[in-house]
């Protein structure tokens, strides 16, 4: 006999969940719930009524992890269950040979440096039948080399726990720099998902406070992240949930739009305002007011930060001119007469 | 892996480790080093798993394997129940999700026919997890198609060892130019991807952001590698882009800058009069002045004092366009 009553209740449940996939896999033909009751390692000696829970949880633990069992037409078989075999082996996918290559460099290059190194090194271990390294030949070649994820690094159990938590639909609480002090104040809230932008790791969801999308910055969190509830799920995101609506946009666009600011830029680098941020309007400079006049672009931004904007604007140097609000104009000449007698 | 804290859901692990002990082609006696190098576990978690896996039967007591850890070695007992469960199991969302990620962080900088390979994979890793739920949004920023394209043509030239032209701009001088390159490492530095070429312009070294490449075509000439270009302390360290020999300068900020200029690495000291004071290092006098302008007048130059006139020109310069 290898089963112990003294084993931990998650092996347990494991170890029932596995051998329901097994027993499955076995039969021909759907299963009623009394044959899986009595044949499944781990179900017998249950009473009905917690079977039929427990065979509930482990079906949906299982779905959660990819591996569906079905239940059958009950008109044609009464309730029974079966589990296809498509539902639980993994297709080949039909990489090719180049693209298992690839696939197997970005382990490499990865490996050390990723958040999710772990589930990716698995998934190469079944995609490749256990042969997920490349050839030291081909690692010769590689020129291209990563830095280390540095935030996933020090972030290490929020990352998780928040990955974990928008998988299971559940509700957070954590201490993170609220208002004008940026005094550690707790949040609430429903995360629905996490970025990755500039080396920065992002969380994105319901502020419960609030009652509207919020960014966080995983970076700023005091102390762990903890579930808010003991219930198994808390929140289910809503439909046609977009990244975009929490990614983290310009910051002077931040808050409730004040105004609508436009900039001239010249054209050496206006390119690189446009590839940056794509959902600013841009239109060419209507053309050279004088000889002295680059050619130019128009861009055309609602704010809700002043500050920001200004701050985006003179980083660009002498290459760029906020043209209007005229109020904005009159707070960047203030600003610059600030910044020069400051350094007089 | 101290730096990946995000750990795969066990049942999907436990599945992994199955399925690589029930293939046949690994013999009776799978060594535990190739088991802990392939599948990335510790011995601890192999004994887990083999302890739960050991008692996973499919009724009337048919067993699918039976493993035993040795020092050095999984000796193992194939059952023909386990026939099923020989081939992988499906990926998990978690999987499917790393593996979308990977393609999208690094995909497109493979020394690989670029986008095809990374459209192709990402095509075929979402059809493969059709009718999945794939809880949540985990998402990696990604290049924008132009970029995309330079780092194809980088790609290109790192492959084949041909010459680039590239139009760079350099915010120090605000200067967008050409120049030829001989392309040698692209790597990451967190906050930007690099590339690490020999400039033929300035006959050297240098090290050139991608993203302030404006565009970058193969001139069709080979290069032969050069023995003075050291690619070492990249490929150790490609965080590490800060000058080795910078001059410094301490700058005033509002104690609400601290944080994030902590956050940038930076040496902040509180002072009594509750602004802080960082040291900031730099190489070029006009790239420091531009980063002082940023801060609109928040950021106030304590020394060196010929840097303090040079913002009082360049400030007077911009102003001057907003008298009008």
């Amino acid at each position: 006999m290898r089963y112990s009553k003294l084993m931990p209740k998650d092996d347990d449940k494991l170890i029932r969940q596995l051998s329901l996939v097994s027993f499955l896999l076995a039969q021909r033909h759907p299963v009623t719930p009394r044959h899986i009751h009595e044949r499944v390692e781990g179900y017998a000696g249950m009473s009905d009524s917690t079977f039929a829970r427990r065979f509930y949880d482990d079906r949906s633990d299982l779905e959660q992890v990819g591996i569906a069992i079905e239940g059958a037409d009950p008109e044609d078989e009464g309730e029974a269950y079966f589990l296809p075999e498509e539902n639980y082996r993994l297709s080949s996918l039909d990489l090719t040979a180049e693209e298992l290559r690839a696939l197997a460099v970005a382990l490499t290059l990865l490996e050390g440096r990723f958040a999710y190194a772990r589930p990716l090194r698995l998934a190469l271990v079944n995609l490749t039948h256990g042969h997920p390294d490349p050839e030291s030949a081909e690692l010769e070649r590689i020129a291209v080399s990563l830095a280390p994820d540095e935030e996933a690094r020090s972030l290490g159990p929020a990352l998780a726990q928040l990955d974990n938590a928008i998988a299971r639909g559940k509700t957070v609480r954590f201490l993170y720099p609220t208002g004008p002090d940026l005094e550690p104040q707790e949040r609430v809230v429903d995360p629905y998902g996490l970025s990755r932008i500039g080396g920065h790791w992002y969380a994105g969801g319901r502020d419960h406070e609030r009652d509207a999308l919020r960014t966080f910055r995983l970076s700023r969190f005091e102390g762990p992240v903890r579930f808010a509830t003991k219930r198994a799920r808390d929140f289910s995101p809503p439909m046609g949930i977009d990244p975009a609506d929490f990614r983290a946009r310009p910051p002077w666009q931040l808050g409730e739009t004040v105004g609508t600011a436009t900039v001239r830029v010249e054209d050496d680098l206006a390119w690189r305002v446009a590839r940056a941020y794509p959902g600013v309007a841009a239109e060419s400079w209507p053309g050279p007011l004088d000889l002295t006049d680059s050619p130019a672009t128009l861009f055309t931004t609602p704010y809700a930060d002043a500050d920001a904007l200004i701050t985006w604007v003179l980083s660009l140097g002498r290459k760029a001119e906020l043209l209007g609000p005229p109020e904005l104009r009159s707070l960047v000449r203030e600003k610059l007469l600030a910044l020069e007698r400051a350094h007089a | 892996m101290p730096d990946a804290p995000i750990h795969p859901e066990r049942t999907a692990r436990a599945l992994s480790l199955l399925s690589y002990l029930l293939a046949e082609e690994r013999g009776d006696s799978v060594p535990l080093a190739s088991v802990m190098r392939d599948l990335g576990v510790t011995r601890k978690q192999v004994a887990e798993d083999l302890s739960l896996l050991n008692l996973v039967n499919h009724g009337g007591g048919t067993y699918v394997i039976y493993g035993e850890l040795t020092d050095d070695t999984i000796e193992v007992t194939r059952e023909p129940a386990g026939d099923a469960m020989a081939s992988p199991a499906r990926l998990s969302p978690l999987m499917a999700r790393a593996l979308l990620l990977a393609v999208d962080l690094v995909g497109d900088k493979l020394p690989v026919d670029g986008r095809r390979t990374l459209t192709s994979i990402r095509d075929k890793v979402k059809k493969s997890i059709e009718g999945t739920d794939l809880p949540g949004l985990v998402e990696i920023e990604t290049a924008s198609a132009e970029v995309t394209d330079i780092i194809e043509v980088l790609n290109h030239g790192l492959r084949e060892r041909m010459v680039v032209d590239l139009e760079y701009y350099t915010p120090a001088r605000e200067e967008l130019g050409r120049r030829q390159v001989e392309p040698y490492l692209l790597f990451d530095s967190n906050d930007a991807w690099y590339l690490e070429a020999y400039c033929r312009r300035v006959e050297a070294q240098r090290t050139f952001r991608i993203d302030l490449i404006r565009s970058a075509a193969l001139t069709g000439e080979h290069f032969e590698p050069r023995a003075s270009v050291d690619l070492s302390a990249r490929r150790a360290r490609a965080l590490s882009v800060v000058p080795q020999h910078p001059r410094w300068a301490v700058v005033r900020f509002p104690v609400t800058r601290a944080r994030s200029l902590e956050e940038q690495g930076l040496e902040v000291t509180r002072m009594e009069d509750g602004t802080v004071e960082a040291r900031i290092p730099y190489l070029d006098e006009r790239w420091l002045v531009r980063e002082i302008l940023r801060y609109a007048g928040e950021a106030v130059i304590v020394s060196p004092e010929n840097l303090r006139r040079q913002v009082v020109e360049e400030t007077r310069v911009i102003r001057s366009s907003y008298e009008s």
